[in-house]
């Protein structure tokens, strides 16, 4: 009677179990470098929705690439200078690209989001996650999720490899 | 160590009674100022709090995050949002997706002599669901203004700015006569100071083709899955965040403007307590007999300081007393009108606080001199003066 009655008060008191916070599958991220990457700019004009896609694009495109507590972010076209690969520029941002005009944002950048088996964006941030950061260079390998000719596009990304940063001297 | 008794340095506040009031109106003043100012940024705070809630998201387009006023969104985004958001507030079936417009316009009485100087008031061009994002608006009088129609609903600090305007009557708004249909109120908030008007008329009148902003209540949805809309949608060059953020964005933009109020009320209030201490330091100086005969009688410099600071100290912070009962019967909801709406003076406990604490420094602070000047002097000097 007592054991009952103890086991059913530390079954009361007993927090329960806490739901693990949903977070990138490591198996996302791989160590060789896809073969045959298009580019950023490619995938928008010849794509459509369900075409498996492989590109290599650099993070950024606006001040903040990174949407905060979801798996998703801006990647620009490697054909596009960010900030710090002009001269003399001292952006404090340099991943925004802010000297690319409006039409050529749109025409060179799109969006990455990872999600879970149900099709849903995963609520956790990519920014920091195996060096994904602005600015990094990636290659992704995914699924076109949307595409129009407004300029818009997502991809579902299945593997990323994101490049390794140079080691400074 | 033998102290002076209280009611001594209370006492002593009464043998002069012009001077006492000279005193405690000097630190009523300064109080006065110091509570003002932080009521002031006490008020423009909360109005910003007030104004923008942690529930809504707030859509502007990218690069107008600091000012709506600035910004411009295709009008299709309140209703893309609407539909690609899952989770949003709904309200009779609808989502709770309100696209408006702000912006300040000059606002006159129709037959005001002088348009030109007619002050900048926000306009807001609104529909229906605006009640479904903004609960604060209550409509107190008339009714809301008919789509399409020269009509216009006014906040009581929107009437207040153009002066003659009621219910009923005609303003000009960029030069185009409406007539005030309703009265709106939304205490403690910017709206409370605002015209509105349906948002096609308004866009008619601005010549625009495109909105300020949308604004939709969350409901199950959180901020990130609006942020990743607008994140996605490169065509609507647009940015997303919490109308609450928005404001406290806001609130520190208007910091500077805070702080300088506060710079301000310290320099003009300087003036009072330079005259405050020098009433203090006469009112002391001339008794720098009685001080020598109390040291003479055994009393320590210590206590006799401690008994002139209490007495300066009780008669200023009865004038932080007086400058908190004229806070609370003056001030208190005073409304101070900008361009982009208003807010009213807050007088509570923190400005009611600064006022006291402004009261206890000043009266520490002016007792010193007075003390230097009667605690050097060696006794006899003291006797004999």
């Amino acid at each position: 009677m007592l054991t009952a009655f103890l086991f059913a008060l530390t079954l009361a008191l007993s927090e329960p179990p806490a739901a693990t916070p949903p977070s990138i599958p490591a198996a996302v991220f791989i160590e060789a470098m896809p073969k045959d990457a298009k580019s950023a700019s490619w995938v928008k004009k010849n794509t459509k929705q369900g075409d498996t896609v492989v590109f290599e694009a650099k993070i950024g495109g606006r001040a903040e690439p990174f949407v905060k507590n979801r798996a998703s972010f801006m990647v620009a076209d490697r054909a596009l200078k960010s900030c710090d690969e002009i001269e003399g520029d001292t952006c404090g941002k340099p991943w925004d690209y802010c000297c690319e005009s409006a039409e050529s944002k749109k025409a060179n950048m799109l969006m990455v989001q990872i999600v879970d088996a149900s099709g849903k964006l995963l609520k956790c941030d990519a920014n920091g996650v195996h060096g994904l950061a602005p600015l990094a260079v990636i290659v992704v390998e995914g699924v076109v999720a949307s595409v129009d000719d407004k300029g818009n596009c997502t991809v579902d990304a299945k593997k990323i490899w994101v490049k390794p940063a140079a080691k400074k001297s | 160590m033998k102290l002076l008794p209280f009611d001594y340095a209370i006492r002593n506040l009464g043998r002069s009674p012009k001077r006492l009031l000279l005193v405690i109106g000097g630190s009523a003043l300064v109080c006065t100022l110091v509570l003002g100012s932080v009521a002031f940024s006490r008020g423009m705070e909360t109005a910003m709090t007030a104004s923008g809630l942690a529930t809504n998201a707030f859509v502007v387009g990218s690069g107008s995050e600091e000012s709506v006023e600035r910004s411009e969104i295709p009008p299709s985004t309140g209703s893309i949002l609407a539909a690609s958001v899952d989770g949003l507030a709904m309200l009779a079936g609808q989502p709770a997706v309100s696209s408006e417009i702000h912006t300040a316009m000059p606002v006159s009485l129709v037959d005001a002599v002088s348009a030109e100087d007619a002050p900048p008031v926000l306009v807001r061009g609104f529909e229906p669901m605006a009640f479904a994002v903004h609960p604060q608006v209550r409509l107190r009088e008339g009714r809301w203004p008919a789509r399409g129609s020269d009509e216009v609903a006014a906040g009581p600090e929107a009437l207040a700015k153009v002066p003659g305007s009621a219910l009923g009557s005609h303003v000009a708004i960029a030069g185009v006569p409406f007539e005030i249909v309703g009265v709106f109120e939304a205490p403690g908030t910017v709206m409370h100071g605002e015209f509105w008007m349906r948002l096609d008329r308004l866009a008619q009148l601005t010549q625009r083709t495109t909105y300020s902003c949308v604004i939709a209540a969350l409901g199950t949805a959180e901020i990130g899955d609006v942020d990743a809309f607008t994140s996605s949608r490169l065509d609507l060059e647009s940015i997303a965040m919490t109308e609450h953020a928005y404001f406290a964005q806001l609130a520190e933009f208007f910091a500077p403007i805070r702080l300088l109020v506060l710079v301000t009320a310290i320099l003009i209030s300087s003036g009072g307590v330079l005259g405050g201490v020098n009433a203090m330091y006469a009112a002391f100086a001339s008794r720098v007999r009685e001080v020598g005969t109390l040291q003479a009688l055994g009393f320590s410099r210590f206590a006799i300081a401690a008994s002139l600071i209490v007495e300066s100290t009780v008669a200023c912070v009865s004038g932080s007393l007086v400058a908190c009962v004229i806070g609370l019967a003056l001030l208190d909801g005073v409304a101070i009108r900008f361009s982009m709406g208003s807010f009213g003076l807050a007088v509570d406990p923190s400005s009611l606080l600064a006022a006291l604490l402004a009261g206890v420094l000043l009266g520490l602070l002016g007792a010193i001199p007075a003390i230097v000047r009667c605690l050097t002097l060696p006794i006899p000097s003291a006797l004999r003066s």
